[in-house]
């Protein structure tokens, strides 16, 4: 079931809630996890009910695994093989439905084995739920983790609101969270925040990031199918996707997060004004939060983090992003981006390497510009390869961003002919101003609902903010306008970016 | 006081949202521009329902059921403006008539409402009009054509249409844009007039001059279309008229749409559209001359076949694509207006009474003698080469036509 559908809407959420409503009203609040459990059952076995028998099996699985592991971790005799065990079974899992096809590609490429082409469909949110079960197996074996309840360690891999793209919640923060919020039930101070962060992030997805789509796709489709971009194409394209994945990944993000709230749960923030950072170190900290977490927590630090000197550091940064590239999805362009990230890492930390004790760097508003135009340059051109299918589609894009087929020859700085672009119309460009606009220079939402701490980790800031929701009237006549201006573009039903991955 | 704040926030935005929300809806079910709520024509107001090409494929799936009729006309654009669908020409007994034409219509997609409505049970008479390019294996059903929409599933199973779209659209920003539209277009003369029938035509030919800039620019702009798009074979194309047998041809739609015909027990007349004959001149330059023979003798040899198989006599095959007075009407220039014709394809209703004038039998002073010809196996060769012959004769009698088409000629080299 899609957020951003109908049936999820105006049925499934309704009636959800209110089951929740009247097992509080009853005094049963020890039924709502339960409920909540069935629900997001429901929800994941809406599309593919061949599946919730996977998602099961793995989480029955991984719950008694996870409880063996964690009762050796108190008796002080860790069960690390057990540990192997598990954490090789779900990366096993998510291998067979997602990897396959891949390397038997690379295989058949490399050593000629033969195997063909391998497809295997893959289950919806087998990467979030893997991912999430993985960081658990790993506390419990660190004595951290350790849930006897198999009903509450099941909602906390399958919560509806997170379950299909995250975010990626860690046990930690939401597990201690259900049977406070539960026992207490519903308020209406939660269902108000709920409901702005619902209308807020589905206006992101419906009006701004199904928008720009409709200038990005055609571009990369062309590419694709072999077709010449020129210059003007290609910027606006790369744009255009640049804030469409933000716009529809955030939009998604907000309403998990306010729909968890409706229900008391406060989930991870995954989203922070990403295109704001001047770097990209500080980009990672504010993208996808809960997979930089994941990848750092349980993967970079594993590996050795920064203890074993730069070299050793770099490389483990290196391989920490070709992963987190290929964890996106099983190909080439996937493995290309996070390289392309690792390396924009490195020099990252490089510079700041070389710079350190340069005070004058610090707060210069030229500087920051600079830093600000070359991260989002960076992030921009490696979209291109995240978005093409191909990855002679994304250089399509790439020669048409640096100018090579039309720009250049046509100021006769290369030879070779001009080529003449079908050119893209000016509509474009009014929407990725005020989509820009909107995503570089105005405040978010978890920081204009700041006081009501609306998700778990939002950052500290020092500035004031000019705009602070309350629960006013004025912001009720607002927020209902961006919740019927999303819902009466909702005919064309499109799917969350995300969902692919 | 504090805690009564999101009490009120809540109650302050479900009434913001809700009041909105049905205040579009009010406004799309008043005026209802698509014509599917049923709800009534107010002259000045709505009754012209000028938007209604953005969403014809749920429209006339819509309309059809709550028109009941007695006969239906399925076919493309042709068949949409150039066959009223009201008209005492009609025999009494087979009105109410509707028009189930699309714009754009590929085969599969008129097999479809076809047999969507055999399905309804009123439906007792059907007049088939064909294109060939409806018949392009290549071509594809059209943004907005769902199979949900249909009284019979894929298999020719019943099945409950999915009405949740109607109810969709009442709440579709893009209907309150078309809303709009349609009661500030009213008054307009250069609008298309979409009749309740299913029929279609432009309000007024002077302001439709106007604005397409004249009869010759749009044939030359049609043919165009037809020459580029339409008829000549992309590298990789494949015309499967010359292979009927192909289960994957479009002469496969047409053959069920035939057999369901005859198992509905619905009297069927088949029509080739009067497009005018410098049309048949963009088939000819294209190279495509002899599949355009073998495409009517397919469509002969299919009826003839089913007609054996339901053991009831076959549905008349009338061709209405020869050289007459009609199809040789000479193309005014950017300011004249044209008799029988739009623009090359597509003819006017006059040219359609003529149509069915002639298949209805009606004494019509205008119909010329070799205007439409009914085909079998017996006579559709020696038809097939009095029409190369009436073609040699056009071209004489119109150098200024034959030069302009030789021009798709050079562009097939």
């Amino acid at each position: 079931m899609l957020f951003n559908s109908y049936i999820f809407l105006f049925a499934f959420l309704p009636l959800t809630f209110v089951g929740f409503v009247i097992l509080s009203r009853l005094g049963q609040a020890r039924w709502v996890i339960p409920w909540l459990l069935a629900m997001s059952l429901v929800f994941y076995g809406w599309w593919q009910p061949v599946y919730l028998a996977l998602l099961l099996s793995s989480v029955i699985a991984n719950f008694l695994i996870g409880a063996s592991i964690a009762r050796g971790a108190y008796a002080g005799r860790p069960q690390t093989a057990l540990l192997v065990l598990g954490v090789a079974g779900n990366l096993g899992l998510i291998g067979w439905f997602k990897y396959l096809g891949f390397f038997a590609g690379i295989s058949d490429a490399l050593m000629g084995t033969g195997f063909g082409f391998v497809d295997v469909a893959l289950p919806l949110a087998i990467s979030f739920f893997t991912f999430q079960q993985i960081a658990y197996l790993i506390d419990c074996h660190r004595g951290l983790a350790g849930e006897p309840s198999i009903l509450k360690y099941g909602l906390f891999v399958t919560f509806y609101p997170q379950l299909i793209a995250g975010p990626i919640v860690h046990h930690s923060e939401v597990m201690r969270q259900y049977e406070r919020a539960f026992s207490r039930g519903p308020s209406t101070l939660n269902i108000a925040i709920g409901i702005t962060l619902i209308a807020v992030g589905l206006f992101k997805k419906v009006v701004i990031a199904d928008n720009l789509a409709v200038y990005a796709t055609p571009v990369f489709t062309d590419a694709d199918a072999g077709g010449t971009i020129g210059f003007a194409r290609a910027w606006a394209g790369t744009l255009a996707y640049t804030l469409q994945i933000y716009f529809d990944f955030s939009g998604y993000s907000d309403m998990a997060v306010g729909l968890a709230r409706l229900f008391g749960i406060r989930l991870p923030i995954n989203f922070f004004s990403p295109y704001r950072a001047t770097s990209i170190i500080e980009f990672w900290r504010r993208w996808h939060i809960t997979l930089s977490r994941f990848l750092r927590d349980y993967l970079y630090i594993p590996l050795g983090g920064s203890r074993h000197g730069s070299f050793r550091r770099y490389s483990n940064l290196m391989i920490t992003m070709l992963l987190g590239g290929l964890w996106h999805g099983a190909g080439w362009t996937f493995v290309v981006w996070g390289g392309l990230h690792g390396i924009f890492l490195i020099i990252n930390h490089g510079w700041q390497y070389l710079t350190r004790g340069q005070v004058w760097l610090r707060g210069n508003i030229v500087v920051s510009l600079v830093a600000w135009s070359l991260t989002i340059l960076s992030v921009s051109v490696a979209w291109v390869f995240f978005r093409a299918d191909t990855f002679d589609g994304a250089l399509a894009i790439v020669y048409g961003l640096a100018g090579i087929n039309d720009l250049l020859p046509s100021m006769g700085l290369i030879g070779g002919e001009v080529y003449a672009d079908s050119g893209i119309g000016k509509r474009v460009w009014r929407w990725i101003a005020l989509a820009s606009v909107i995503a570089v220079l105005c405040p978010n939402i978890y920081q204009i609902m700041r006081r009501y701490r609306p998700g778990l980790g939002v950052p500290d800031q020092s500035t004031r903010i000019p705009l602070r929701w309350r629960p006013t009237t004025v912001w009720a006549g607002v927020t209902g306008v961006v919740l019927v201006a999303s819902l009466v573009l909702l005919t064309q039903v499109s799917e969350f970016l995300y969902f692919r991955f | 006081m504090m805690r009564r704040a999101p009490n009120r926030y809540l109650v302050a935005l479900f009434s913001v949202a809700g009041g909105l929300y049905l205040l579009l809806a009010g406004i799309n079910l008043a005026v209802d521009p698509f014509g599917i709520y049923g709800m009534p024509r107010i002259d000045g107001f709505n009754a012209i329902k000028v938007d209604v090409d953005k969403h014809i494929r749920l429209a006339k799936a819509v309309q059809v059921r709550n028109a009941a009729p007695k006969t239906i006309i399925v076919g493309s654009s042709r068949a949409m403006l150039g066959i009223p669908a009201t008209d005492p020409l009609w025999p009494e007994a087979q009105r109410p008539v509707y028009n189930l034409s699309l714009y754009g219509g590929y085969l599969y997609e008129a097999m479809r409402y076809f047999e969507h409505a055999a399905a309804l049970g009123t439906v007792e008479h059907a007049l088939i009009a064909v294109d060939m390019w409806m018949f392009d294996r290549d071509w594809a059903t059209r943004p907005g054509f769902s199979e949900d929409r249909f009284l019979v599933d894929q298999n020719g199973d019943p099945q409950d249409p999915d009405d949740t779209e109607i109810l969709k659209t009442l709440f579709a920003w893009d209907t309150l844009r078309s809303s709009l539209r349609t009661i500030s277009r009213q008054s307009r003369d250069d609008i298309l007039v979409q009749h309740p029938d299913g029929s279609a035509d432009w309000k007024d030919e002077e302001a439709w001059i106007r604005v397409k800039e004249g009869h010759r620019p749009q044939f030359g702009y049609m043919e165009h279309m037809f020459a580029t798009t339409a008829w000549w074979p992309d590298p990789g194309r494949w015309w499967t008229v010359t292979d009927p047998e192909d289960p994957q041809s479009p002469l496969q739609f047409f053959r069920h749409m035939i057999r369901t015909s005859y198992d509905k027990g619905i009297s069927s007349r088949i029509i080739i559209s009067p497009s005018h004959a410098r049309i048949w001149e963009v088939i000819h330059a294209g190279g495509l001359w002899d599949t355009w023979e073998n495409w009517k003798r397919a469509l002969v040899t299919i009826v003839e076949q089913e007609a054996d198989s339901a053991g009831k006599p076959a549905y008349e095959v009338w061709d209405f694509s020869g050289y007459n007075a009609i199809t040789t009407e000479p193309v005014s220039g950017t300011t004249g207006p044209m008799r029988w014709y739009w623009d090359g394809s597509h003819f006017k209703q006059a040219a359609g009474r003529l149509i069915l004038s002639k298949m209805f039998g009606a004494s019509a002073p205008d119909v010329p003698d070799r205007f439409g010809a009914v085909l079998n196996s017996q006579n559709i060769d020696a038809h097939l080469s009095a029409v190369r012959e009436a073609r040699e004769m056009y071209l004489i009698a119109h150098p200024q036509d034959a030069k302009e088409a030789a021009r798709w000629s050079e562009l097939n080299k």
